[in-house]
């Protein structure tokens, strides 16, 4: 009786993987499960643990620590903008520039006595004073948009251990990383890229 | 650690729009007293479907949560207008296809644009809601993969123009992904959601949100806003919030949330609630004095990868992770397929080699 593998008697069941990699160790494949395995935890792996950085740093033009020293709104057709100015402190992508504006749509419009609030679900509310690590599109540095939005503006905090943790702009409350961190996986991805 | 961070699922709570009136937090929502909300569609609907199948869909959207019942708001389908364009301050709540220069990120297939006086209390005034018609193709067939149905879409959005945040009950409509089925139908979350904002306020000490039985994206890789626990008050006051992985309470976390009627979850808490029961379904129940709410039940699920393209005005992790996954089955296939060439070469040359021994 063979005890090699025999790739026409398998079908496409849901033990089709299994099947293979068992067929694969009692026949002369060992060499081959090693290699499939490999293939598939290095995807598993990789896609997992770094794409969303990884996506969000391709997509982006410019990425930056920054702290936000302005905020003003602008009308255009009807429509409010705000502008945050930036005082960028450290570039890990892009042009090297000391001060950027980022255009997020809404924002405030004061109309005879009374205020009148834009916003728009899932756009960042920063503050001034407030520094982020921000990942921008666009090739005007007055026309920068986040990308992602929320998803490129991670708000740097103070944790209680005194370290700089920065986190998404919509977690209020969620998971966080320490600054240090972010910016070591920041910079790897962004070499990455280049390469 | 950055693992954990990079692999973050978003995670939304039943949430509504909370303004910060004169140092105090104040609902968001539109004055009913003020007659029905009205809904403007762009007479140009969208470039994909026929203007009358695109009406449709408003229609069916609005009807969606219209029919909530023992609510107060009621919608106004405006028809169709070359002057519904978005604009926050025409009072006109339009519904606006772009179909060039849209401003957001190519992934977001809508967006809803709110705006409210800053006053005490506040008030919806004016909400315009904004398709993707650049980069998504709009179909109203029932098969996902002929394209993003409208109705589905909308029925989002509108949540968000009731005053609706996002939510991080699995299968509500305000879930912030689109499921990978087309689905026309609210969830229980989102009618409960709806009557908390536009129904007769719950006067009994009882739970309000989450639900029974809600399932929630899983806390241990949490990113986004926690889950908020919401109560009636009844005449009663100072809460304890608690939580067990058992009807009895046998085993359980308290927390004094004081005089308030809601709770959020705090990611420690989250993470104590994971490892008590990451798997199972975990009761919460409110405690004032020597009264307690009957407990209610929740569980928490890792998300599904079928899972696509986000909506509402968020680049989700999950269409990432679609990307991701989908290049990860491709790896994975190419792998097999190279596997069984190689192996069948293998064969092959073994019965050749035989063969010659034979010979």
């Amino acid at each position: 009786m063979a005890n090699h593998f025999n790739p026409s008697n398998l079908s496409l069941t849901p033990l089709f993987i299994g099947r293979i990699m068992s067929e694969m160790l009692r026949s002369r494949g060992p060499a081959l499960f090693v290699f499939f395995f490999c293939l598939v935890s290095f995807a598993n792996g990789t896609v997992e643990e770094r794409l969303n950085l990884h996506l969000l740093a391709q997509k982006s033009d410019l990425i930056a620590i920054g702290r936000v020293v302005k905020l003003e709104t602008v009308v255009e057709s009807g429509e409010p903008w705000t502008l945050a100015t930036v005082s960028l402190e450290k570039q890990m992508k892009g042009a090297h520039e000391s001060v950027v504006q980022i255009r997020l749509p809404g924002g405030l419009q004061k109309i005879g006595n009374r205020i009148l609030v834009t916003q728009v679900e899932g756009v960042p509310l920063p503050n001034v004073n407030e520094r982020a690590v921000v990942f921008l599109s666009g090739k005007d540095k007055t026309q920068l948009a986040l990308t992602g939005l929320g998803q490129g503006y991670w708000k740097i905090d103070i944790d209680q251990e005194g370290k700089e943790v920065a986190r998404k702009s919509e977690g209020q409350d969620g998971s966080r990383i320490h600054l240090d961190s972010l910016v070591l996986e920041v910079q790897r991805v962004v070499r990455d890229l280049k390469q | 650690m950055l693992a954990c961070v990079f692999l973050t699922l978003p995670l939304y709570a039943f949430e509504i729009k909370e303004v910060a009136v004169s140092s105090t937090l104040r609902t968001l929502r539109w004055n009913t007293a003020n007659g029905p909300v009205r809904i403007t569609l762009n007479s140009k609907g969208s470039d994909d479907l026929p203007l009358g199948e695109v009406e449709n869909s408003v229609r069916g959207a609005l009807d969606a949560w219209q029919s909530v019942p023992n609510q107060a708001l009621t919608f106004q389908y405006a028809g169709t207008s070359s002057l519904a364009v978005q604009n926050s301050s025409d009072q006109i709540n339009s519904i606006v296809w772009i179909e060039k220069n849209w401003p957001l990120s190519s992934s977001v297939l809508g967006i809803t644009k709110y705006s409210y006086w800053l006053e005490d209390p506040p008030e919806l005034f004016d909400v315009d809601i904004l398709m993707n018609g650049q980069d998504q193709h709009w179909s109203t067939s029932l098969n996902p993969g002929s394209g993003k149905h409208p109705q589905q879409v909308l029925m989002h959005e509108l949540g968000h123009l009731l005053g609706l945040s996002h939510s991080s009950v699995i299968n509500a409509v305000l879930y912030p992904f689109l499921s990978s089925d087309v689905r026309l139908k609210l969830s229980k979350d989102d009618r409960a959601a709806m009557k908390f904002l536009y129904g007769v306020p719950v006067l009994d000490f009882q739970l309000i949100s989450p639900i029974q039985g809600a399932v929630f994206s899983e806390l241990a890789k949490e990113d986004l806003p926690l889950p908020v626990f919401r109560w009636g008050n009844g005449g009663q006051s100072d809460f304890t919030v608690e939580f067990s992985d058992t009807k009895a309470f046998s085993r359980k976390k308290t927390v004094a949330v004081g005089q308030g009627t809601s709770y959020a979850l705090t990611s420690s808490m989250a993470a104590k609630l994971d490892a008590m029961s990451p798997v199972k379904n975990i009761y919460w129940r409110v405690a004032s004095g020597s009264t307690t709410t009957h407990p209610r039940v929740f569980r928490f699920r890792k998300p599904g990868i079928g899972q696509l393209s986000g909506i509402g005005a968020v680049l989700t992790a999950d269409t990432e992770m679609a990307e991701i996954w989908k290049d990860t089955a491709i790896l994975f296939l190419a792998g097999i397929t190279i596997s069984i060439l190689v192996i069948t070469w293998m064969r092959h040359r073994e019965g050749y080699n035989r063969a010659r021994l034979r010979g």
